[in-house]
C-alpha cells in the first residue's frame, strides 16, 4: 500500500465513522418526525 | 406565538377557501387544493390587521356543523368550544363562505355565531358567484347576520385590505341571534331565508362549463375512459418530458466524477466520493426530474377540482368493498405519500372505515417508490426510457396497488363488521377552477427540495455505509468476485441468497432491498452500488448506467440474473411491501396503538415476500426466468 492511499484508507474510514456518529445523534434526536419525503404540512411532524 | 396577540380563527365548510385565505394573510404557503378536506390538523401563522397589530391566526379544518363527527371536524369543534388544551378560545372567528353556495355554507356560520365569539364572515369566491349568475348583497347579508361581511376573492388577493380592516380593534359586538339558539329547524329556516335575500338566483338557471365538462367526466363510460385517459397520460408524460432534465444531471453525475478522479490519485477515498457518493446519491437523485413532474400532476388534479370528481367516481366501486367515495380522497393523496394519506383519513366519520383506509393506505404507490419503478420497468421491455408500453405498465403498477388495497379492504371490513350508526357519503363538487400556479409551482419546489434533503442525508449515509460494507475487509485478490465475498456485504449476501433465491434474486439484491427498508430510493442507490464492484475492473472509462449493468449480470451458470421474472418478481416486492418506518410511527399514532402499526408493517413485508415468490416460481413456469 502506498503512502498516498494509506491516508486515503485512513480519511474514508474517518468518513464511515462520522457518519455512523451521525445516524447514532439523529436517531437519539428523532421523535416520529414523519418522511421527508411526505407534505411538510401534513401535520405529521 | 406569542401570548399578548389576539388569536382569529378561521373556520368555515371544507373548500370554502380557508387555506387560501390563510396563505394570503400571513404569506404561509400551506397546502390548498379545490376539492374538501385538504386541512385535517389546525396550521396556526402571524398576520397584521390593517393598523400592523399582530394578530395569531390559526386555519381550522373545515366543518359541515359544530356536531361532526369525524376527528378533523371534532378539532375545529374543541377549538371553538374552547376545549382544546393547547389551543385556547379564539377571541374573534372570521367564517370563510362560498359565496357561490351561501344556503349550505351559512349553516355553520349560524352556529359559531351562537357560540357568542365575535364573528366576521369573508365572503369568499364572489367571483365564481358572479359568474353563475348570482346577484350578491353582502350589505343585506350583514344586517341578517348582525355581523360584518367582507367580500374577497381570497386566490387573488382581493378585498384583503377590506378583512384586515374589519380585524381591527375593538372587535365587532357579539350579535343577537335573530332564530332559535340550538334549534336545527329554525336555523335551517333562517338561514334559507337569508341565502335567498343575499344571494338571489337568477330567474333560470343556464348550464355552466362545470356543468358541461362533468357531463363529460362523471359520465358512468365516458367518465372512467377520461379517468384511465388522464392517468395513462400523466404516467407517460413523467417517462417522456425527463429524459432531457435527466441527461443534465447524468452529465452533471460524469463531470463531477470525471474532476475527483483527475484530482485525486487512486485510494479508498477516492472510490468513496466516486463510487459511493456519486455513484450512489447521483443514481437516485437522477429521478428528481420525474417526482418533480408527478407532483405538478398532483397538484393540477387537486387544483382544478378533478380529484373531487374521481371520488366521486370511485363512490359506486368503493362501496362493494365496504367504504365510501370518501375513502378514495385519502387513498388518492396516498399516491404522493402514505402519511398526509393517513392524515387525510381523519375526515372518515366512521372509526372502522377509518381504520381501514388507514390500512390499505401504503399500498397506494408512493413517490418514494417512483425511483424502484423507473428503473426496473424499462428493463423489462429492455428498451430506452419513454413510450406508451412503458407507460401502460406503469398504470398496471398503480392498479394493480390499488385494486390489492380494496381486496384487502373488503376482507378486513368485513372481519370488523358493520357500523355502529351508519354514514353516508356527503361530497361535495366544487366548480373547475384554474389551478393555482403558484402554489402549484411552490409545493413540487418543496417537495423537490424534501427529495434533495432526504438524497443528502439519509441516502447520502446509507451510500457512505454501503460502500464500507462492500469494500471492507480488504482481500488481497485480482478476482472481484472473491474481493466482494469477503467483504461485509459478500458475507451478509451468503447469508441472505438461499432466502431470497426463490423469489429469483441473487444476494447482492436481497442486500440492497434489506438497506430500502431505510428509504425505498435507497435500493437504486445501494444496486448502483453493489453491481459497480464487479465492473471496477473493466472499462471505468464507460459508465455505463445502472440499468444496463444490472441486465448485463448473470448468475454462476450463465442464465440473465435480471430475467422477466426476476425483474417482475422485485417490482412485486416493492408495490406491496412498506419500507417506511415514519408510515408506521404516524399510523400508531392516528389508530392509538402500536399494535396496528406494526400489524401493518409485518403483514404488508410478508404479504410482498410471499407474492413475489408466487409471481417468480409462477413466471418461471412460463420460461421468464
Amino acid at each position: 500500500m502506498t503512502e498516498a492511499n494509506d491516508w486515503q484508507t485512513w480519511a474514508a474510514l474517518a468518513v464511515v465513522a462520522l457518519t455512523i456518529v451521525a445516524f447514532a445523534v439523529r436517531k437519539k434526536r428523532s421523535k416520529s418526525k414523519g418522511c421527508s419525503s411526505c407534505d411538510k404540512d401534513s401535520g405529521c411532524s | 406565538m406569542e401570548a399578548s396577540n389576539d388569536l382569529i380563527a378561521l373556520a368555515g365548510n371544507p373548500n370554502a377557501g380557508k387555506t387560501t385565505l390563510f396563505n394570503a394573510l400571513t404569506g404561509s404557503i400551506e397546502k390548498v387544493g379545490n376539492y374538501p378536506g385538504v386541512t385535517v390538523s389546525v396550521k396556526r401563522g402571524e398576520m397584521r390587521n390593517a393598523h400592523g397589530k399582530a394578530l395569531d391566526l390559526i386555519d381550522l379544518p373545515g366543518s359541515y356543523s359544530l356536531d361532526g363527527g369525524s376527528p378533523d371536524q371534532q378539532i375545529a369543534r374543541d377549538v371553538l368550544h374552547g376545549e382544546n388544551a393547547k389551543i385556547p378560545k379564539p377571541d374573534l372567528v372570521v367564517c370563510v363562505l362560498d359565496a357561490s353556495n351561501l344556503e349550505r355554507h351559512l349553516q355553520i356560520a349560524l352556529e359559531i355565531i351562537e357560540l357568542e365569539i365575535p364573528v366576521v364572515v369573508a365572503l369568499n369566491m364572489v367571483d365564481v358567484a358572479e359568474k353563475a349568475g348570482l346577484r350578491l348583497d353582502p350589505v343585506k347579508l350583514s344586517g341578517e347576520l348582525g355581523v360584518p361581511v367582507v367580500p374577497i376573492q381570497a386566490d387573488k388577493g382581493k378585498g384583503l385590505v377590506e378583512l384586515r380592516q374589519a380585524l381591527g380593534h375593538p372587535f365587532p359586538p357579539v350579535p343577537e341571534a335573530a332564530w332559535e339558539k340550538g334549534n336545527e329547524a329554525s336555523r335551517r329556516a333562517f338561514g334559507l331565508q337569508t341565502a335567498d335575500l343575499a344571494a338571489r338566483r337568477p330567474e333560470a338557471h343556464s348550464a355552466t362549463i362545470s356543468d358541461k365538462l362533468d357531463r363529460i367526466l362523471l359520465h358512468p363510460v365516458l367518465g372512467w375512459v377520461c379517468f384511465t385517459g388522464i392517468m395513462f397520460a400523466l404516467f407517460w408524460s413523467i417517462f417522456s418530458f425527463a429524459g432531457i432534465p435527466m441527461g443534465w444531471i447524468e452529465s452533471l453525475q460524469d463531470w463531477a466524477t470525471g474532476l475527483v478522479e483527475g484530482a485525486m490519485a487512486e485510494g479508498d477515498l477516492r472510490d468513496l466520493i466516486t463510487q459511493g457518493i456519486i455513484g450512489g446519491v447521483g443514481s437516485v437523485v437522477i429521478f428528481l426530474p420525474q417526482i418533480l413532474l408527478l407532483f405538478f400532476f398532483i397538484g393540477l388534479m387537486e387544483s382544478s377540482g378533478y380529484m373531487a370528481r374521481a371520488a366521486f367516481l370511485m363512490d359506486g366501486f368503493m362501496a362493494k368493498v365496504g367504504l365510501s367515495g370518501k375513502a378514495f380522497l385519502p387513498l388518492l393523496s396516498s399516491y404522493a405519500c402514505a402519511i398526509p394519506g393517513v392524515m387525510a383519513t381523519r375526515t372518515i366519520d366512521s372509526p372502522k372505515e377509518r381504520l381501514v383506509t388507514i390500512f390499505v393506505a401504503p399500498w397506494m404507490s408512493c413517490s418514494a417508490r417512483l425511483p424502484v419503478y423507473l428503473l426496473l420497468v424499462p428493463m423489462l421491455l429492455g428498451g430506452s426510457e419513454g413510450g406508451a408500453k412503458q407507460a401502460l405498465i406503469f398504470l398496471s403498477i398503480y392498479v394493480l396497488g390499488t385494486l390489492t388495497a380494496f381486496i384487502v379492504a373488503k376482507i378486513l371490513r368485513g372481519k370488523l363488521g358493520p357500523d355502529e350508526v351508519k354514514t353516508h357519503f356527503l361530497l361535495e363538487l366544487p366548480p373547475y377552477r384554474f389551478p393555482q400556479w403558484k402554489y402549484i409551482f411552490r409545493h413540487v419546489l418543496d417537495r423537490g427540495w424534501a427529495f434533495l434533503k432526504n438524497a443528502g442525508t439519509v441516502i447520502l449515509g446509507i451510500m457512505i455505509l454501503l460502500w464500507a460494507a462492500t469494500t471492507y475487509p480488504k482481500l488481497d485478490s485480482d478476482d472481484p468476485a472473491e474481493v466482494l465475498s469477503h467483504t461485509i456485504v459478500g458475507r451478509i449476501s451468503a447469508v441472505i441468497e438461499p432466502i431470497v433465491k426463490p423469489m429469483g434474486f441473487d444476494g447482492r439484491t436481497g442486500t440492497a432491498i434489506l438497506t430500502s427498508f431505510a428509504a425505498r430510493e435507497v435500493f437504486v442507490g445501494s444496486m448502483a452500488q453493489l453491481f459497480h464492484v464487479d465492473e471496477a475492473d473493466e472499462d471505468s472509462e464507460t459508465r455505463n448506467s445502472i440499468r444496463e449493468q444490472l441486465t448485463a449480470e448473470t448468475w454462476p451458470d450463465g442464465r440473465k440474473l435480471f430475467s422477466p421474472a426476476a425483474v417482475i418478481s422485485l417490482l412485486i416486492f416493492y408495490i406491496y411491501a412498506l419500507q417506511c418506518l415514519p408510515t408506521t410511527a404516524v399510523v400508531a399514532r392516528e389508530t392509538g396503538s402500536w399494535k396496528w402499526g406494526i400489524g401493518q408493517f409485518i403483514f404488508m413485508t410478508v404479504f410482498a415476500g410471499v407474492a413475489s415468490l408466487i409471481v417468480y416460481q409462477v413466471a418461471k413456469l412460463f420460461g421468464l426466468a
